[in-house]
């Protein structure tokens, strides 16, 4: 018992040291960056808000990409979380199909769609909207489904015995009980959205990412530092909201 | 009246029912008794065709619903009422519309999906709630509810379903003896005012003679024998 121990935990080290290569660990290049990194940081204060309605009309595009995206999301999932739960779907040929597409929708992030829909739609926060939402789509389908498939069987088996619809029954018997935890997963995969959707802007797709990274290029630290400060106050004021209202449901 | 004929059902391997027979008339209260395991529960689904019985026929109102699927099947589940043990109560919708439960298949989906009850449904079920006592307790929230009252709603629930035949799973086995008898003799009430054709699983002998006019005892997988019950109980 020991020795398997022994090995197990000599595989464990090995595994590390070979993931720790494969990416490029390396800690003397951290001490000497670390520096010049205080360096910058430094540099950085006072943090600039010259532009400060500009950082504001930033901030809003990104919380406005990550309501809609999380929205359109939520209702894309709608439908795909009753085909992908296993008690409530009407047939097994829909549920491995819905199941791959969720899986396929939540396997590709957010960042990867808007890289490809800036493509399609233009620079802008509308690819950003599109990516948001189709990742969305793919994860609260997913909890949603788990949700459902977890929901108590016994009101909708009592339900069912009156031959009515399967929408009938699925409003009635189970969305009263489960609707605080599914609005909870939505309220958080908004709150989670918000805080991607700050690096939207890198692959172009607007909000306030798009300035952090126009700042980054020009070396304009001050101004970093001002466009941070924006982004942590909106993710806090928004986590602190969400959370109150999570917490109300529940 | 339904009518059980050799009923069997095997599951994980057990013979749970080898040959179960039972008849219930209109107006008449079956209690079935047997130990835990027994497989009393399990005639109760098999009689609503909630599981499939290996063998067997079942006949409600003498039509024979053993191989009945789809649209049918439904159609005559709709004629059995069936109360559970633990209640199956939307725990977050009130009374009166987990009342209203029992006629989703009459409601249109807009108004399910909106809650925006029909006014004939309302009355059926506000009357359905009023028979079992529970008239002023219509807007409360099923699961602030105690534990007598959810089965009251449970059972008006099966009345606004219309069913005419009552499958009832130990009514009483999670509540106190007063309650306990409250129920059952609303339970023997509804038997004899509106001729449901009821059968009732207990545990206790007293609850037995309190509510059945017949007793059938499940063991081993068959329905053996029945038990006696005092005079005036209409022993079968």
């Amino acid at each position: 018992m020991r020795t398997r121990t022994l090995l197990l935990w000599l595989l464990a080290a090995l595994l590390y040291l070979g993931l720790a290569r494969i990416a490029e660990l390396d800690l003397h290049r951290l001490l000497v960056g670390l520096p010049k990194m205080g360096g910058w940081v430094l540099r950085a204060w006072p943090p600039d808000f010259s532009e400060f309605p500009q950082l504001l009309r930033r901030a809003g595009e990104t919380i406005a990409m990550a309501t809609l995206g999380s929205t359109f999301g939520a209702i894309l999932a709608a439908p795909l979380c009753i085909f992908a739960a296993r008690n409530v779907s009407p047939d097994g040929w829909i549920y491995w199909p819905a199941r791959s597409l969720l899986n396929l929708l939540r396997g590709i992030d957010s960042f990867v769609f808007a890289l490809l829909f800036v493509v399609a739609v233009g620079l802008g926060p509308f690819a950003g909207v599109i990516g948001v939402a189709l990742h969305s789509a793919g994860t609260i389908a997913k909890l949603w489904s788990e949700t459902i498939e977890t929901s108590e069987p016994g009101p909708l088996e009592a339900a069912a015995m009156t031959a009515a619809s399967r929408i009938k029954l699925i409003s009635f018997a189970i969305l009263p009980d489960a609707l605080p935890s599914l609005a909870s997963i939505a309220l958080y995969t908004w709150e989670f959205n918000l805080r991607s959707s700050t690096v939207l802007g890198l692959v172009g797709a607007g909000g306030i990412g798009q300035e952090l990274k126009n700042a980054v290029d020009l070396l304009d630290f001050p101004r970093v530092a001002a466009i941070l400060l924006v982004i942590l106050t909106m993710v806090t004021i928004i986590d602190q909201l969400s959370a109150r209202v999570r917490r109300s449901l529940l | 009246m339904i009518v059980a004929r050799n009923i069997a059902k095997t599951l994980s391997g057990r013979a749970v029912l080898r040959a179960a027979s039972v008849t219930v008339k209109a107006g008449e209260v079956v209690a079935l008794v047997g130990p835990s395991g027994s497989g009393k529960t399990t005639l109760l689904r098999c009689l609503a065709r909630l599981l499939e019985p290996d063998a067997g026929t079942i006949e409600l109102h003498g039509l024979d619903v053993t191989h009945l699927a789809g649209r049918k099947l439904y159609r005559a589940r709709r004629d059995i009422g069936l109360v559970y043990q633990q209640f199956n109560l939307v725990r977050r919708l009130s009374a009166l519309d987990n009342v209203l439960g029992g006629r989703l298949n009459e409601i249109p989906t807009w108004r399910v999906l909106t809650r925006n009850w029909p006014a004939n449904d309302v009355a059926i079920a506000q009357a359905a709630l009023a028979r079992v006592g529970l008239a002023t307790h219509a807007a409360q929230r099923a699961d602030r509810l105690s534990g007598g009252q959810q089965q009251r709603v449970a059972i008006a629930r099966a009345l606004a379903q219309g069913s005419r035949v009552l499958l009832i799973d130990e009514p009483v086995s999670s509540l106190d003896p007063e309650t306990a008898a409250s129920i059952l003799r609303l339970i023997r009430e509804l038997a004899s005012e509106r001729g449901f054709a009821v059968l009732v699983t207990l545990h206790r002998p007293e609850d037995v003679v309190r509510v059945a006019d017949r007793a059938l005892r499940l063991q081993d997988g068959v329905l053996r024998d029945r038990l006696p019950l005092p005079a005036g109980r209409g022993l079968g």
